[in-house]
């Protein structure tokens, strides 16, 4: 029981799940849908990994695979737990489970599903310390207390329940919730994409400070490539249930590799009248995930494609140090940054 | 003929709820040039969508136009009509709405009915307002579908819209707004609910067709972005107020409201990373039954006067051309003074 | 006079910006001010409320025992008190005359004819037949009285002479709990299939399910027959009781598990269910901390709905002759009487049990109604 030194918190290996498809009346079982499709990328310490990419592209299924709410279909999510050091939570039992889960948290996307309204703060937010028996009767108070006080809420709210808050309020109570066990990873999926413009900054900052505090790395799923930018260290691109780009945050939005990522950073709206937008043409949409195009899944919407494209599925490569891609041409291709366009 | 297409003038649309009396809209004034756009932007419970649904007569109870008046200048009336004296089942006010003001929604999928293709939906808005028979609505809704980039539109009338992705429901909606051309579209944050390169298409396909229609927009969103990209003209509103209008040019580069330079100033900007805090707006919007006193904004205020802005309401001014806002940091009409 | 920005707390999650802004409002309280609104609930409610005070206090409203007959007055016509006497004079206290049986000299026929001589004045909260309430208050007191051998009968008697008025509220007793039993029944059996089925899902749920299925496309009637046959003759009244809530309970269930099973369903794939599985909690914690508490009001309403199914359900049963059987008595074993036509053009009140039944399930109907709008409180 070594105290676990190494420099990373989480590592994914070539992670998958899939759902199966099935039809007629006895549900057999006609296809797969590769909701995530081997996917690997490493967290170090109070670092944070942002997660893009468009609906249905598999990153909250990550999320929930990783936290093993899902059952991975293959591959490792190897936890460094403080305690316990490195357990691959894809097979990890019962007790193990138990024990990990005190270190990974998760802060949920909508804030008015994510509380159960007949519980009160106190209940909501005590529920992790009551299961682990950390704490109880007045103790347990004082730390709901506590952790409120720490998301910017006041105390007093505790006996109060999640209708009477705000998105944005309630979206901490979720937050405090997550803390509650003092954890050393939190997975955040979308956790500002259903709050107001003004209180999206509140908890992006609330995030960051408490990331300082606490040591805390995070996984940070999103969709908005710019709240991503901003929170993010090191930042993924899926598309189709696989990562197409992976860099460090600055890399990747000022010299990204892939046609895709390359794509995303001209569609953002910026709020800046005076940049002309000379926007990559991008055709179609999403592939649907049970059918994916032969080749590389992007190649009909890629402006770039060329045969080999629709044959052969690109290898997740190293371009630079630091930075891989999926894409045939990563080292020949000059894509623009997104302030280049 | 008038130069604007819709002048909305203090307008108010409040709902009276058990809870007490909603201003969702207090005192709005707007106006649509001809084939120009208007961006509408603030946060949820701002009044933005209450005003879109104001000008075409779709506010439902407990909700109620109380004051004020909409005029629009279409094509044969040159003193313009008081959409807001309309009676609500007239034929005047039928032929307004489709017709002549065309609406889409956040979400496609609600305001398309499930049971019918879409070929079905477009030809009924079709039949509706136009005098053809069903083998030219036909024909027409496959040329609307085609003009909203629709691959093989010849198919997809045959379909159902839980057969279409979100982008595709919404370029539907849009060929059937466009369907009647009209001289207004109202787009109610049509591209919320979509991914990000879906939006750059979708956005980039309303530019298209209001140069090629010649339609005004009413573009109501909570996005910077959006708004920057789309807009001629904003209107930034705060719970139920217009607190600053200008052109989109002055108001990037010299937003003066303080809300509008917070809200500016609190979201992050692509491609600038900087490791610091984003400058947050505190607390948080009011709950509308609950307005603040004076200036609405006063309690989140950086600028805030202790003794005036809580006490008194601040009006719209003009600072420079094109340009007014509703701050009393700027009621000597000069410079601001606080930033 | 400008404040500047810096004049502000630093820190912009300060606990006091939101001070005043929320209120404190229980669930239970949005569903009870939501209930408040429909006012055909609050009326189904209040006639709910009277018709189970009235069967409690069964042997208190009527003037009569269940099993006491008035041998002279068999299939009597309603005996009413009176406010004019014969001479036209008007008082306010309530006054019956005595009948007298007398043979028709013409017709041979038993006539009852009233004497007029003496004015038997009705006695409230009087002494008259002993009862009990609830099986352990021993009492005589009625809520009105009038001495032999004057009688007074407000929905006349049964070809036996008994007093229907009073024999509708004993009847009432058994009605409205049948239904309430047999609902706990079906409520605690359908709930726990439902829960384990929704939340495990599995063998367990298929199974469950398709038996439901077989269940509900039986026709129920025939089913309720086929099963209440086969309940033993010789068995107690009070057996019998508790039998037919069985098989009445045994029907219904299905529909019961069917809705509880969807909710469930749909909630554990909430976020805070979610949440709750990543805090480690156990099962048995999702369940009772979790669904349960946020399907119970639910639950409520769809037992609410379903008792008036049991009443008609009792009531159809004892109508046939194979539900309740005396000497208990029930509201669809008093309508036993008036199955033939003859019967009912010469004692048509023997009918009004029927507007019992046809009261209490409206108002089940109406309270079913408001709870259901006020079970989702956050709807608008």
């Amino acid at each position: 029981m070594a105290p676990d030194q190494s420099n990373v918190v989480l590592e994914v290996q070539n992670l998958k799940k899939y759902f199966p498809i099935s039809a007629g009346l006895l549900r057999r079982e006609v296809g797969q849908v590769r909701a995530v499709d081997g996917i690997s990328f490493t967290i170090p310490p109070r670092k944070t990994l942002g997660l893009v990419g468009e609906s249905g592209c598999g990153k909250t299924t990550a999320a929930h695979t990783i936290m093993r709410g899902l059952e991975p279909t293959g591959g490792q999510v190897i936890f460094h737990d403080a305690l316990l050091g490195a357990v691959d939570l894809a097979t990890a039992d019962k007790e193990t489970l138990f024990q990990v889960r005190r270190n990974m948290q998760m802060v949920f996307q909508d804030p008015q599903s994510s509380l159960n309204p007949r519980m009160t703060l106190l209940d909501i937010i005590g529920e992790p310390l009551v299961i682990y028996k950390i704490a109880k009767g007045t103790e347990l108070i004082d730390r709901v207390a506590e952790l409120l006080k720490r998301v910017g809420l006041r105390p007093e709210y505790m006996r109060r329940f999640p209708h009477a808050f705000s998105g944005g309020q309630r979206q901490r109570i979720g937050i405090a919730r997550a803390l509650a066990l003092n954890p050393q990873f939190i997975v955040a999926d979308e956790p500002t994409s259903a709050l107001d413009v003004s209180i999206q900054a509140q908890t992006l900052n609330l995030l960051q400070d408490l990331q300082d505090e606490f040591s805390l790395s995070y996984l940070f799923i999103a969709h908005d490539l710019s709240v991503v930018e901003h929170i993010s260290d090191f930042v993924a691109v899926m598309y189709v249930g696989k990562i197409v780009e992976l860099a460090d945050t600055h890399r990747l939005y000022h010299s990204p590799k892939h046609p895709y990522t390359e794509a995303l950073l001209s569609s953002i709206p910026r709020p800046d009248p005076a940049i002309q937008q000379t926007r990559v043409a991008i055709r179609g949409e999403l592939p649907n995930p049970a059918s994916p195009p032969k080749g590389c899944t992007f190649h009909p919407r890629c402006p770039y494609a060329e045969a080999i494209c629709a044959e052969e599925e690109p290898a997740l490569q190293e371009v630079e140090s630091g930075h891989v891609a999926a894409c045939h041409f990563a080292d020949n291709l000059n894509l623009r940054g997104v302030n280049e366009f | 003929m008038h130069p604007n297409l819709l002048e909305i003038t203090d307008l108010k649309t409040h709902f009276f709820t058990e809870g007490g009396v909603v201003p969702a809209v207090d005192g709005v004034s707007l106006s649509i040039k001809r084939g120009g756009t208007l961006g509408v932007l603030g946060e949820s419970g701002c009044g933005k969508s209450v005003t879109g649904f104001s000008i075409l007569r779709l506010v439902r109870p407990p909700g109620r136009i109380v004051g004020g008046a909409i005029h629009y200048f279409g094509r044969e009336t040159v003193n313009g009509e008081d959409l807001t004296a309309l009676d609500a089942r007239s034929e005047a006010l039928r032929q307004v709405r489709g017709a002549e003001i065309a609406m889409i929604f956040q979400e496609p999928m609600t305001s398309l009915d499930p049971l019918f293709t879409v070929g079905n939906q477009i030809m009924e808005a079709i039949l509706y307002h136009q005098d053809v028979s069903k083998a030219e609505a036909r024909k027409i809704a496959v040329e609307m579908l085609d003009k909203v980039r629709m691959p093989q539109p010849a198919d997809v009338i045959k379909q159902y819209p839980h057969q279409l992705s979100g982008g595709m429901r919404q370029r539907v909606m849009i060929a059937m707004a466009l369907s009647c051309e009209p001289q207004l579209l109202i787009a109610d944050e049509p591209t919320t609910a979509l991914d990000v390169t879906t939006e750059a298409q979708i956005l980039e396909l309303m530019r298209e067709l209001q140069d090629e229609l010649g339609m005004a927009i009413m573009f109501i969103t909570h996005d910077l972005g959006v708004i920057a990209e789309m807009a001629e003209e904003v209107a930034v509103m705060y719970l139920g107020k217009v607190v600053e209008q200008s052109d989109i040019q002055s108001l990037f580069a010299d937003p003066q409201h303080p809300y509008t330079r917070a809200l500016m100033q609190s979201i992050p900007k692509v491609g600038q990373k900087s490791s610091g805090r984003l400058e947050a707006i505190r607390g948080m919007v009011p709950s509308p039954r609950r307005i603040p006193s004076g200036c609405p904004f006063h309690p989140r205020c950086a600028n805030f006067i202790a003794d005036l802005c809580n006490v008194k309401t601040p009006q719209l001014k003009k600072t420079r051309a094109g340009h007014s806002v509703s701050c009393f940091l700027y009621d000597d009409g000069g410079s601001s003074n606080g930033a | 006079m400008v404040a500047s920005g810096d004049a502000m707390p630093d820190n912009p999650i300060s606990p006091d910006f939101d001070a005043e802004e929320t209120e404190v409002i229980s669930v239970r309280r949005l569903m009870w001010l939501r209930f408040k609104r429909n006012r055909l609930a609050l009326i189904g409610s209040a006639v709910l409320i009277f018709m189970y005070l009235a069967a409690i206090f069964a042997g208190f409203i009527g003037p009569y025992g269940l099993r006491e007959t008035h041998e002279k007055f068999p299939a009597s016509a309603p005996l009413l008190p009176r406010f004019v006497d014969e001479e036209g004079n008007f008082g306010f206290r309530p006054f019956v005359y005595a009948m007298e049986s007398k043979v028709d000299p013409a017709t041979f026929k038993r006539v009852l004819t009233p004497n007029t001589d003496v004015k038997h004045y009705l006695h409230f909260f009087a002494r008259g037949t002993p009862y009990t309430i609830l099986g352990v208050i021993e009492t005589d007191i009625h809520l009105f009285h009038v001495d032999e051998p004057a009688k007074v009968f407000l929905l006349g008697t049964d070809k036996q002479g008994r007093d229907l008025f009073s024999r509708i509220f004993y009847g009432a007793q058994v009605s409205l709990t049948v239904g309430l039993v047999g609902v706990s029944l079906s409520l605690i059996f359908g709930t726990l299939i439902g829960i384990a089925g929704g939340y495990f899902g599995g063998l367990f749920d298929d199974a469950s399910q398709r038996i439901i299925e077989v269940l509900i496309s039986f026709p129920q009637i025939p089913l309720w027959l086929a099963l209440a046959a086969l309940i033993p003759p010789t068995w107690t009244s009070v057996q019998r009781f508790f039998a037919i809530s069985i098989v009445l309970s045994l029907v219904n269930w299905g529909g019961l598990s069917r809705q509880v099973r969807g909710m469930v369903y749909a909630l554990r794939e909430e976020d805070y269910v979610i949440a709750a599985r990543y805090a480690s909690a156990s099962n048995w914690r999702i369940i009772t901390r979790h669904l349960l508490p946020n399907t119970l009001s639910h639950i409520l309403v769809v037992a609410t709905i379903s008792i008036p199914a049991m009443i008609l359900g009792e009531t159809a049963l004892s109508f046939l002759g194979l539900g309740i059987q005396p000497p208990m008595t029930s509201w669809g074993l008093l309508l036993n009487q008036a199955q033939h036509t003859r019967v009912l053009i010469q004692q048509p009140w023997l009918l009004t049990p029927a507007l019992f039944v046809v009261a209490t399930i409206i108002s089940f109907n109406f309270l079913g109604d408001g709870l259901r709008d006020a079970a989702d409180p956050f709807a608008n």
